[in-house]
């Protein structure tokens, strides 16, 4: 790109790239520098499930509804495919107030239109046959979505390349030149000086860590998680299959495992996730996650004794205190914009990422994402702006 | 160990038993698909299925192509079976056992049975202040000088002797003699090392930070799961090389060490009439091995020139090399009085066949050993042996994170060290041909110079004994690298060879990814391995990239680009991810520390949200 692009995005995941597919799409002159590669943090790690059935009632059921909606064109859209089909979620109940909680759950899912259904034990045994038999009181079940993540991505990456955007890989942004209430430009560790109208921040966990390099203190935090893939194996699974009890299993734990499967197109168990608390960010693997994600498999799973377990990854995913997502333009700035910390981010980005591009450009988009809008943490939540 | 399995090494009876089990001293009963088979104790279930006439060990799920023997030293994971009802297991590492089931596999897979042996109870830590990851030249090495200065030294590896792959159980009288000249006296202070704890039949799966120093995860049937210990001494050794052209999957194409394993150690000929085809002295010396052993050897091809060959100014890197080149010499003279073809500057370029190896394509190659396939040759063979030289084994320093460069005349990425061995992470030395490939006697070498300063470092030996105890290595040091300097020179391939795959040549043998994949991937903007591994699967499978990803690195990069170096070190490495070998969910279950998780409260981070089964 010679001349100065009217947006530069800083972060190539999920949401960097699907912001770009839709500002070339509106024409506007976007660069994206990924410090890495396209999907290096949490959007390349994910287990690439479209999840619907844990959505909070209001905005983020009518964005996942909608996103789900579009997912399912999104091939199309895009031009490429991604291996998209759709898989039921089941969520093992062992409690009676997780069955309470999903049975009024499943109810507002199928008020939205969403399939859904309770399942009692023997329902369960048919439905997923390898299961462990006893210690369920059943399972809450909703119709989701399955991809590749990577290949999602590249999906973006691609269709927004050829409407004009450039996405440049390895180049990292070091610092910003702030004047007032403006970022005039950033640096690049290629020592370079890229200036831009508009900056949007989407860079994940490091969201937090760009920020505070012009000034801004954002509250990103963090957690660790690692998973794990198993070797190919025959159809055996049906459903992504995982634990009611999986926040209060992780909340307040410094090391936690909550097992999540589900069988890849390909034959594989995706198997998530041994979450831990960590200072900083980093990609490795941790001595006990992979042995005690073992362990907890094999107690639903009885029947995976001898299936062996291939790789093993992890990253780091971002969230802010109040759980919610950030997204909007920074307060005190002009124009910087950051969206990070989403739910359901596969399911939903389809549909923010063409809001977010429309907030953008000024336009006005049909859903008003501004309960998300970071004003939020002005008062004594810590953040400066 | 124990002493009495060590023993049995150096009384290793001659054993002559080539693709026949008559002069075997122990037979037992196995079951190949259901039929009865002797087969000699000790040996492995790859040599086993050979002797038994069996190459196609399986056919592959996604193409239901035949697949055997290719690496033979347990890398490449191609030579999977079904034993005694436990699926993909590496027929070549794995010894027979009277009455094992051994099943080939088909391309549609029962599921894995969830009979077999009951996982053993936990087992405990154990604390080391020196691990050595590796029992050959190097690894003995550094275990001894460390032990013998009086370090609690715990040296680990996955295979059931010591010795590696140099100080391979020999079958054959001369070689034993000749090997144990060196391993003799260091069995014997392995066995006087007080300080010494041996743990073989140990597979090193994961290395990891650890409060004041490292922690090692292990898995083997009487192996601790964790071993904590101050410093690491990595040598993991060298796999060969891998070269991808047309038919290189098909049973019958093996590697030269597979192939010297199979002939040295097991006393197993794999075939009847084989091509050589590689670059460098050791496919020489064994191609006489092979002409002795009773093979018909139609020819050895040798890629690099005679004009390269003979350039004056390698004669000072041969000196102190007697030994080697008369080893050579040997080989040489073994293979003229046999009327072996011996073609310098020529290659292979195509393997063809049904299910097996039957013929081979093989053409003179020009000075970037770029085959000239207006003069190719077809011969009738049932093995070809590929023997372009090793790389080194780098999965435990790359999963450690210290950094690597690319120096292709050593064997490719290598860890960073300085002059003691040492990585760019302290506390973690890499020696041996795991950290550059130069031979047994440069290993030996860098092991004994990485356990003295190890020993230093952990406050058993003070500065003054160091410098005393390594005064004398450094110049043999020096000699044993400009050696190794040379045959890099000479003998690593030119990136002609590269262009023998074609598009439709498997790259990625574990996954079936094609060429035409990672060009697509490569053209669609994929910079680095890490991306075309996301896009296509390449470096997914059971090697975890061992084999395609130098291949892949090599293939996608044009041969004419003067800085061809440069770009494949773009392309970077696959990164490495636990368990480095795989392993089953009962196994890595078995490693977990505690028995109740999820109860480690800390009241204090009250904010921790999920992070999502997707993000």
């Amino acid at each position: 790109m010679t001349t100065q692009p009217d947006i530069l995005i800083i972060g190539g995941g999920f949401a960097g790239l699907a912001i770009a597919y839709h500002l070339a799409r509106r024409g506007a002159k976007t660069l994206l520098l990924e410090a890495e590669r396209i999907g290096y943090g949490a959007s390349g790690a994910c287990a690439g499930r479209a999840q619907l059935s844990e959505s909070h009632r209001g905005l983020h059921m009518t964005l996942a509804l909608a996103g789900m909606a579009r997912l399912t064109q999104l091939e199309g859209e895009l031009g490429r495919e991604f291996e998209w089909r759709r898989l039921g979620n089941l969520m093992l109940i062992q409690q009676s107030h997780h069955w309470h909680w999903w049975t009024e759950q499943v109810a507002y899912l199928q008020d939205v239109g969403a399939q859904a259904a309770m399942l009692g034990p023997d329902d369960l045994a048919e439905a997923e046959p390898h299961l462990r038999r006893d210690g369920f009181l059943g399972a809450a079940w909703c119709l989701e979505g399955h991809l590749n993540p990577f290949k999602l991505m590249w999906a973006y990456a691609d269709a927004a390349r050829r409407l004009g955007a450039e996405i440049r890989q390895g180049v990292r942004v070091t610092g910003f030149r702030r004047v007032a209430r403006r970022v005039l430009s950033v640096q690049t560790d290629q020592g370079q000086s890229v200036a831009a109208a508009r900056i949007v921040v989407t860079a994940g966990a490091w969201t937090g860590k760009l920020l505070r390099r012009m000034g801004v203190h954002l509250p990103v935090q963090f957690t660790h998680a690692e998973a794990v893939i198993s070797e190919p194996l025959p159809p055996m699974l049906h459903h992504h299959v995982g634990l009611a009890n999986f926040y209060e299993t992780i909340h307040n734990a410094r090391k936690a495992v909550s097992i999540g499967v589900a069988q890849q197109k390909h034959g594989a168990l995706l198997i998530t996730e041994a979450v831990e608390q960590t200072p900083y960010i980093h990609r490795a693997n941790s001595a006990w996650g992979l042995p005690d994600i073992a362990r907890e498999l094999l107690a639903l799973f009885p029947a995976l004794t001898n299936v062996q377990l291939m790789r093993a990854w992890a990253a780091a995913s971002p969230f802010l205190p109040d759980e919610h997502p950030g997204i909007g333009w920074i307060p005190g700035l002009n124009n910087v914009f950051t969206a990070t910390c989403f739910h359901n981010t596969i399911t939903t980005i389809p549909i923010l990422s063409e809001i977010m591009a429309q907030m953008l450009l000024d336009e006005h988009p049909d859903i008003d994402l501004s309960p998300f809008a970071l004003d939020r943490f002005k008062n004594g939540t810590g953040a400066t702006f | 160990m124990g002493p009495a399995q060590l023993f049995d090494f150096n009384l290793m009876p001659f054993n002559s038993r080539v693709s026949a089990v008559d002069s075997c001293d122990h037979l037992i009963t196995i079951y190949i698909d259901g039929h009865a088979v002797q087969a000699c104790a000790g040996e492995s279930i790859a040599a086993a299925l050979l002797a038994a006439g069996r190459r196609v060990f399986r056919h592959t799920s996604k193409t239901d192509a035949p697949r055997g023997l290719f690496c033979g030293i347990g890398v490449c994971h191609d030579c999977l079976v079904t034993v005694n009802g436990r699926a993909h297991v590496r027929a070549c590492v794995t010894p027979v056992a009277e009455n094992m089931r051994v099943v080939t596999e088909k391309s549609q897979q029962p599921w894995p049975d969830v009979d077999g042996d009951e996982p053993a109870a936990s087992k405990r830590d154990v604390t080391a202040e020196v691990a050595v990851v590796g029992a050959g030249p190097a690894g003995l090495e550094a275990a001894l000088a460390a032990a013998e200065a009086g370090v609690q030294v715990i040296l680990l590896d996955s295979a059931p002797q010591v010795g590696g792959q140099y100080f391979k159980r020999p079958s054959r009288a001369t070689e034993s003699i000749r090997r144990n000249e060196v391993f003799t006296p260091l069995f014997r202070r392995l066995q006087q090392a007080a300080a010494l704890r041996v743990l073989t039949d140990t597979l090193v799966w994961g290395a990891f930070p650890d409060e004041d120093g490292w922690l090692l995860t292990l898995h083997g049937p009487e192996a601790p799961v964790r071993l904590h210990a101050r410093t690491l001494i990595l040598a993991p050794g060298a796999y060969d090389r891998p070269i991808a052209f047309p038919g290189w999957t098909l049973p019958g194409v093996m590697t030269a060490g597979g192939v010297q394993t199979l002939l040295k150690s097991q006393g197993i000929l794999p075939g009847q009439r084989f091509v050589l085809a590689g670059a460098g002295p050791l496919q020489w010396v064994l191609a006489a091995h092979l002409v002795e052993a009773g093979a018909e050897v139609l020819a050895v091809l040798e890629a690099t020139p005679l004009a390269r060959l003979l350039r004056l100014r390698h004669l000072p890197a041969l000196w102190g090399q007697a030994e080697r080149l008369q080893e050579v010499w040997r080989a040489w003279r073994t293979l003229r009085w046999a009327r072996v073809p011996m073609r310098l500057g020529w290659g292979v370029i195509r393997a063809q066949g049904g299910d097996e190896v039957e013929a081979v394509t093989i053409a003179p190659l020009d000075d970037q050993w770029r085959p000239q396939p207006l003069r190719a040759e077809t011969l009738i063979a049932d093995t070809l042996v590929i023997g372009y030289g090793f790389l080194s084994s780098t999965q435990l320093t790359r999963l450690l994170g210290c950094i690597h460069d690319y120096e292709p005349r050593q064997g490719g990425w290598i860890p960073r060290r300085d002059a003691w061995m040492q990585t760019s992470l302290p506390g973690v030395f890499a020696v041996g041909d795991g950290a550059g490939v130069g031979g047994a006697l440069l290993a030996r070498l860098e092991g004994r110079i990485a356990g003295l300063r190890a020993a230093h470092d952990v406050g058993r030996v003070d500065a003054n004994a160091l410098t005393a105890s390594t005064r004398n290595l450094w110049g043999p040091l020096r000699r044993e690298q400009r050696f190794a300097t040379l045959l890099g020179e000479l003998f690593t391939p030119e990136p002609g060879i590269y262009t023998l795959a074609s598009d439709d040549t498997l790259i990625c043998r574990c996954e079936e990814v094609r060429l035409r994949d990672i060009r697509k991937a490569r053209a669609a903007g994929a910079k680095t391995l890490n991306e075309i591994k996301g896009l296509t699967r390449a470096g997914m499978g059971r090697c975890q990239g061992r084999i395609c990803g130098p291949l892949a690195a090599q293939a996608l990069t044009e041969n004419t680009s003067p800085d061809r170096n440069q770009s494949v070190q773009e392309l970077g490495m696959l990164s490495v991810r636990p368990p480095i070998f795989p392993l089953t969910v009962a196994e890595l279950a078995q490693a977990s520390p505690q028995n109740k998780i999820n109860s480690n409260s800390n009241p204090e981070m009250t904010h921790l949200k999920h992070t999502p089964h997707s993000p």
